[in-house]
């Protein structure tokens, strides 16, 4: 187990270095800059600009400065006037936000991943209960109309595009049913919408996946045995094929937590709500160079640890799968 | 069941995390359209911004919301010489910061300074380079070879005395100082941020606990992409005339996303081009109706200037004038957009009114593509329409395109680019024909005329006109309002039979604004002040409904009855 984790985290070291260089010369080499605006500045003002921010670097300099704290000049990264040298990836510094010049990277990233990560566990809190619910539902009446009606909602639910279902969702419970604010973040109510749209796509999957997990834990020896002894079917589906039939459930948590945090642009725009996804796209959009290096490394991280712990949780579920394959 | 535990755990203290930073409603909010990129007024030039700056500080002079006419702001009265060199400003006395500092000219002065020293990089600079000496205090040249503040023309003889002298007369000077580059900030703050905080001072001194500002209201708190709260600044010389106790700008960046808040009572106020499918549903609405209006922005193609065949006056305008700028209007837009044939967007500004355009029918758009040697037997070689991605910009150049392969026989292609490379790809002149819009700096026809001077960085059309240049540097000097508007005219007249740009349809602000909001006027800058709102009574409110003309259908007015208004209001002063 240790020495797993061991080679886990010298991947995830490489992984990251990876992306962040590869993000790093890409970002660059996208025509315009952070400071291209339809009212062109004056080349003078664009000097200092472009000279405040090391962008008159050359690009190797810039490079070595964004990874890591090192002394690069006399004149301070990163301060205008200063002294005192901004201090890299390594250091835990994402440096300064060039389009949100009143913020550090950091302070973005602190301020609105929060609000991703409430909005996500909430979807994927919503998507396991009806998931796996539902799934379960299909194994105890199988081929009956339950089956049948979950089985449809669940072709549908992977089918419509989250925005699809959230605009239904608002026309069906704020404006023929007041019971819910339209758009905005701070209270319960505000997620329950925004949650489920970003929720449906995911449930629906898990539902597929624990149905047909059940169907093959109910053909296997044990539990006919489990029956043979009398056992009520309930208490057999639950207590033993359960166990077995979630396991696809388990190892799709990875892919559905990354389809998760990258859904949620989309939904965090239609719902307003102040969230780290809708930086990932707009960062790129605005070149502001170092909030998507921030955001991008951010995400890389996240998915990485999650399918980490989701591969352990795998083995402690299962003690026939050995880690090294997981 | 762990996993399931931890789950709930986040959703727990991810939840605590949110609510946290939720407040009860203000008592106005409005959607600010994105969120701003700084609040440090010699940064920031966008229409966003404004609105906030606008609350925070108070400058010299502010405009007054309905007619831009200059009112007194922190100055109460000032004088210019008769030859408009000398400007003198007198500080209303025993005014202070929102930290109870005192308001002195030397704030003024240091403010200016700042904007004008080139490592703050201010893209207004410029805005003060009438001033003796700023444009070498700039550059960075001086009597002993280094930058001498000593020379440069702003100074304070006393504490309320402010003495600002020009080079060369500036007859829109005054509208210059009711920016918001000029706008006074708390120096002190910023120095003891930069001591304390070396390495990041740039984002600490504009945090809400650390921003000290002299205007109405003062920064409460701040959420990226959510919201901006003000709260009334008790110290304000003028807080009886500031009605709303707190003001949240939100920054919704989807349009219906912000109806819908609008619709459900979150916010009272939105604007931005509304998507023509929703003009037909709101038209009659009066919460739309009353805010639509002229607005000073211009929708045009550039031309790139230095390659044949547009290289050639007659071929450009041809192009021109083969458009019919009333179908783009009429069926494209919709929402009571103009059609435009100059470049000073409703053909006037006020003194000045643009020359006439050239006659508008095919068969001249012919003759003069026969006079350059092109015709259908002969056509133009191909080229391609260059816009950046955007359904309305898209139709509109399908449509433009379509004319001139019917009309003038044309093959033209298209070329749609992410807002960035658009920009870059303009920038360096790699285009034929491209999409653009300009919207004033300020309310003055050089506003508009004036990007396309030789050195302008914003001409981007790769055209240049000595003579052009030289009645706009004479327009800039020229004090009598008459004299000044002939030679606006005259460069305008060159603009016209060159077209290095086509013209195609005058901007209209598009508001959808509670009936109970008052001191709010529809204004061709999209400006509004934060002070002068207020709710009306419902009684105003009855009033005004019914000096109205012509059948609207009546909206709900929301707000509280009794109105929520400044207490000079309540007195009957207003």
């Amino acid at each position: 187990m240790i020495g797993f984790l061991l080679r886990r985290a010298l991947w995830f070291a490489f992984t990251l270095w990876a992306v962040a260089t590869l993000a790093f010369f890409l970002m660059r080499a996208a025509p315009g800059g952070p400071f291209t605006a339809e009212r062109s500045v004056p080349p003078s003002v664009e000097l200092a600009l472009r000279a405040r921010y090391h962008l008159d670097w050359p690009m190797w300099k810039q490079y070595l400065s964004y990874i890591g704290p090192l002394e690069l000049g006399s004149r301070g990264a990163f301060t205008g006037d200063g002294t005192q040298t901004f201090g890299g990836v390594l250091a835990g510094d994402f440096g300064p936000s060039f389009k949100y010049r009143d913020f550090s990277v950091n302070d973005v990233l602190a301020q609105s991943l929060p609000v991703s990560l409430g909005l996500g566990l909430t979807a994927l809190f919503f998507a396991i209960v009806i998931g796996v619910s539902a799934g379960v539902l299909c194994a105890l009446y199988p081929r009956g109309k339950i089956d049948f009606g979950v089985r449809l909602l669940a072709t549908a639910g992977v089918a419509i595009p989250n925005f699809v279902l959230a605009s239904m969702l608002i026309l069906l419970f704020v404006f023929l049913l007041p019971l819910l604010p339209v758009a905005g973040w701070g209270t319960l109510q505000h997620s329950i919408l925004p949650a489920a749209a970003l929720g449906a796509p995911v449930a629906a999957y898990i539902a597929r996946l624990v149905r047909a997990g059940l169907f093959d834990a109910l053909a296997q020896d044990y539990v006919r045995t489990a029956i043979a002894k009398g056992m009520p079917t309930h208490i057999v589906v639950l207590r033993h094929a359960l166990r077995a039939g979630i396991l696809p459930v388990v190892s799709y948590l990875g892919p559905a937590t990354a389809a998760i945090l990258t859904g949620s642009l989309v939904i965090e725009k239609i719902f307003f709500i102040p969230g780290t996804g809708q930086h990932f796209v707009n960062s790129a959009l605005n070149r502001d160079y170092t909030l998507a290096m921030g955001v991008t490394i951010l995400y890389t991280g996240l998915v990485f640890f999650l399918n980490t712990v989701v591969d352990v949780i795998y083995t402690l579920l299962d003690p026939r799968i050995p880690l090294e394959e997981a | 069941m762990a996993p399931a535990a931890a789950l709930l755990a986040g959703i727990g203290w991810a939840m605590a995390v949110a609510s946290q930073s939720h407040r009860p409603p203000a008592d106005f909010t409005f959607n600010n359209n994105s969120e701003v990129s700084t609040l440090d007024p010699a940064s920031v030039s966008s229409v966003p911004e404004g609105r906030i700056l606008r609350g925070l500080y108070e400058g010299l002079v502010i405009r007054d919301p309905k007619t831009f006419a200059i009112l007194p702001g922190a100055a109460e009265s000032w004088e210019v010489s008769d030859d408009g060199l000398r400007y003198t400003f007198h500080l209303r006395p025993s005014q202070v910061w929102s930290n109870g500092d005192p308001l002195t000219a030397e704030d003024f002065v240091s403010s200016f300074r700042r904007v004008l020293t080139p490592t703050t990089a201010s893209p207004f600079a410029d805005f003060l380079d009438a001033v003796v000496g700023a444009e070498d205090f700039q550059a960075g040249r001086g009597p002993g070879g280094n930058a001498n503040w000593d020379s440069v023309g702003i100074r304070a003889p006393d504490a309320l005395t402010l003495e600002i002298e020009l080079g060369s007369a500036r007859p829109y000077f005054l509208q210059l100082l009711a920016t918001t580059a000029l706008l006074p900030v708390h120096m002190k703050t910023l120095r003891e941020m930069q001591a304390r905080f070396p390495g990041s001072w740039n984002a600490e001194w504009l945090k809400p606990e650390n921003l000290v500002t002299n205007g109405p209201y003062t920064l409460a708190s701040r959420r990226i992409n959510d919201r901006i709260r003000l709260e009334r600044n008790p110290r304000y010389w003028d807080v009886d005339h500031v009605a709303f106790r707190t003001i949240d700008a939100l920054a919704v960046e989807h349009w219906g996303t912000a109806l819908n808040l609008y619709l459900t009572g979150g916010c009272d106020w939105l604007d931005g081009s509304v998507p023509p499918l929703y003009v037909g549903k709101l038209r009659d609405r009066e919460d739309f109706r009353l805010g639509n209006s002229p607005y000073l922005g211009l929708y045009f193609y550039r031309i790139n200037c230095t390659q044949p065949p547009f290289d050639d006056a007659r071929v450009r305008r041809a192009l021109s004038i083969a458009i019919n700028r009333d179908v783009i209007c009429e069926k494209l837009l919709k929402a009571g957009q103009e059609p435009c044939y100059t470049f000073v967007p409703w053909g006037k500004l006020g003194p000045y009114e643009s020359p006439l355009a050239e006659e508008q029918t095919l068969a001249r758009a012919r003759r003069l593509l026969l006079d350059a040697g092109y015709s259908a037997e002969r056509p133009l070689p191909r080229f391609t329409v260059h816009y950046n991605t955007a359904e309305s910009h898209r139709d509109i150049a399908e449509y433009v395109a379509s004319v001139w392969r019917l009309a003038l026989f044309a093959d033209v292609g298209f070329a749609n680019q992410e807002w960035k490379v658009w920009l870059d790809s303009q920038n360096r002149l790699d285009y034929q024909i491209s999409r653009s819009s300009w919207i004033a700096d300020y309310p003055d026809a050089s506003s508009f005329l004036g990007i396309f001077t030789s050195d302008n960085p914003n001409n981007r059309t790769g055209w240049k006109n000595a003579s052009f240049d030289s009645l706009m540097m004479r327009s800039d000097r020229e004090l009598d309002p008459q004299r000044r508007a002939q030679l606006l005219a005259q460069a305008e007249r060159i603009l016209l039979d060159e077209m290095p740009a086509i013209p195609l349809y005058s901007y209209v602000s598009q508001n959808l604004v509670n009936p109970r909001l008052g001191g709010f006027f529809s204004n061709p800058l999209g400006e509004q002040n934060p002070k002068f709102w207020y709710f009306k009574s419902d009684d105003e409110l009855w009033q005004d409904r019914r000096k109205r003309v012509g059948a609207m259908e009546i909206v709900e007015a929301r707000g509280p009855a009794a109105g929520l208004y400044s207490k000079a209001a309540e007195s009957g002063a207003r």
